[in-house]
């Protein structure tokens, strides 16, 4: 559930789904995958993708001594955690920012007592918030009283892998290397790119957006099976798009709301919030149905006019006046993404299930969508998801 | 431990005082209470109410009063905020006498204080998850409220009630916000 989809619910069912999503946030509290596992894998793992599963899986098959290698299609590991410097005096998360559950979290990710590193956490809790309905901006800061998020401080999710996961891998990681065939007849799985280039492993772990497979970007031999292409299929991955606009003055709210669809986000928020710094940044972070409006519009110039419009008539010209600078990451034109991150349908568990089931038992999956433990849509669930996957896959 | 120590404390005062409580008419009392915000945020609050003016009618079986109560509430957030509000009420109050004790209804209107120690961040250590390095501010505002309160008769001497009470807390100009308080507790009548 995201927050537009959380505060709706708050709004329209009263305390009660508060109270349980409390809950459910405590239970989160526990790490519920496992981490000390033993491999009994003899092999060479190829893992496609290095985003954040991808990058994960690398830095769990270095600490168990499990030959692999990585191919990433773009120029740089991070896939949807991206970070952009210079902008403002602080980095700025492109890509996944939030940390959506208990911050331990990270200790969990890294696995390892022995690095003696603290990592600076914001409490996320936005003071004020507002909303942007029938042309009025309504103030609505009671609902900060159920944000229960957190951000990195000084960091970014990026600069989280880069520091403590990716230093012990790099040597394993091959960009711009685009997999457009994975064919696991053999004893052995081949794995072609588009320059031609064939790798052969024991085991594959796929790790791509989902909508790279609805997409067939990569050509499996055999096909899917029926029943897992029509699973994927139910999963949606809307457009993305994050927008941030620098100020020479702020004038805006923590937080501000215009969508409070299901399934779409449209949220302004303060992304100097909590940080050590004087400068205004103000993000746009927008999935779904707005986004594909921004998306649609076919350049950064004419996206950043259009936010700038939206603002100007909420803020009556200050946008304009104050603007500094504006970026956009459209994680919708990128070739190797698409779009933004997973909403599933009504049948959650069976969808999973059906696939996270590995292809002739040598071709896995994992990544944001793919996280049984539930905390889909996430950075740290796609970091989990590989932990989940590949106990089962070196377990033989 | 502390705070195991502070609960057992209560839990007993609750125990023991009614037994001490000795008068059948409505007089003066306290009342010990949970105080949640919103109902997630877990509290505790301990008040009393001090009649300005008063009217028995209907022979004594029930009494109108105007009232002032004072309260003090604690409430807290876990790995978020703890919070302080003080409060002084004006309110009207319906008394009447039941077979097992007096109910009670009331309506009033307040002014309070908050006092909030917000945590507004911390390291948290990538060997074993733990939070250190608690970064902490103080924020504080008024907050005028309208609550209603309901009670309903246990013994003579002791009735168990349920307090809803509004408020906007005032922190700056900038920040104020709707806030919901939920209160439900017990009113030891005292001789």
């Amino acid at each position: 559930m995201n927050r537009s989809e959380f505060l709706k619910h708050s709004l329209t069912m009263g305390l009660g789904l508060p109270f349980l999503s409390s809950l459910l946030s405590a239970c989160n509290d526990q790490s519920l995958f496992g981490t000390d596992f033993q491999p009994s894998f003899k092999g060479k793992v190829l893992i496609i993708g290095a985003g954040a599963a991808g990058i994960t899986a690398g830095y769990i098959l270095q600490k168990h001594n499990v030959d692999f290698q990585i191919l990433e299609a773009n120029t740089d590991f991070g896939g949807r955690v991206k970070r952009l410097d210079g902008f403002a005096d602080f980095p700025i998360d492109l890509g996944g920012e939030w940390i959506h559950t208990d911050p331990a979290i990270l200790s969990d990710l890294i696995a390892d007592p022995s690095v003696q590193a603290n990592v600076d956490i914001i409490n996320y809790r936005p003071k004020t918030i507002s909303i942007w309905r029938n042309n009025k901006l309504r103030r609505m800061n009671f609902a900060s009283h159920f944000y229960r998020e957190y951000k990195f401080k000084r960091s970014t999710w990026y600069g989280f892998f880069e520091q403590f996961m990716v230093p012990s891998i790099a040597d394993k990681m091959e960009f711009e290397k685009v997999v457009t065939d994975i064919d696991y007849r053999g004893e052995q799985v081949r794995v072609t790119t588009e320059a031609g280039e064939t790798y052969l492993a024991d085991s594959v772990l796929v790790t791509v957006p989902i909508k790279m497979l609805q997409n067939e970007m990569i050509n499996f031999e055999p096909a899917w099976p029926q029943e897992k292409r029509d699973a994927l299929n139910t999963i949606d991955m809307p457009a993305g798009l994050k927008v941030f606009l620098s100020f020479s003055e702020r004038f805006y709210p923590d937080i501000l709301m215009e969508s409070l669809t299901s399934g779409t986000e449209k949220t302004f928020y303060d992304a100097a919030f909590g940080k050590d710094t004087n400068d205004a940044v103000l993000g746009l972070f927008t999935v779904g149905e707005p986004a594909k409006r921004y998306t649609d519009l076919g350049s950064d110039e004419l996206i950043i006019a259009a936010v700038l419009r939206e603002l100007d008539t909420i803020f009556d010209g200050k946008a304009s006046r104050f603007l500094q600078e504006a970026v956009v990451q459209n994680w919708s034109a990128e070739p190797y993404i698409q779009g933004s991150y997973s909403h599933y349908g009504s049948n959650f568990n069976s969808t999973m299930q059906i696939l996270l089931e590995p292809l002739g038992n040598k071709v896995y999956f994992a990544g944001e969508a793919l996280n049984e433990g539930g905390d889909t849509s996430t950075v740290h669930g796609a970091a989990e998801s590989a932990y989940r996957v590949l106990e089962k896959m070196l377990a033989g | 431990m502390q705070r195991k120590r502070i609960i057992f404390s209560l839990i007993l005062s609750l125990a023991v005082l009614p037994l001490m409580a000795q008068s059948s008419s409505p007089g003066k009392h306290l009342e010990v209470a949970y105080f949640g915000q919103f109902l997630v945020q877990p509290g505790l609050s301990i008040s009393s109410s001090i009649d300005i003016q008063s009217w028995a009618i209907t022979g004594g079986i029930a009494k109108r009063s105007l009232f002032v109560r004072p309260q003090f509430g604690y409430y807290f957030q876990a790995n978020s905020h703890q919070s302080y509000l003080a409060k002084l009420a004006f309110g009207y109050a319906v008394q009447k006498r039941k077979r097992r004790g007096w109910a009670h209804q009331s309506l009033s209107l307040g002014i309070g204080y908050q006092l909030s120690a917000i945590q507004e961040g911390f390291s948290v250590s990538l060997a074993d998850g733990s939070r250190s390095a608690r970064n902490r501010v103080y924020t504080s505002g008024w907050m005028p409220s309208i609550s209603y309160s309901q009670g309903v008769p246990i013994q003579p001497q002791l009735s168990g009630y349920y307090r809803l009470l509004i408020g906007q807390l005032f922190e700056n100009t900038e920040r104020t916000s709707a806030t919901l308080f939920a209160e439900m507790g017990l009113r030891f009548y005292f001789k």
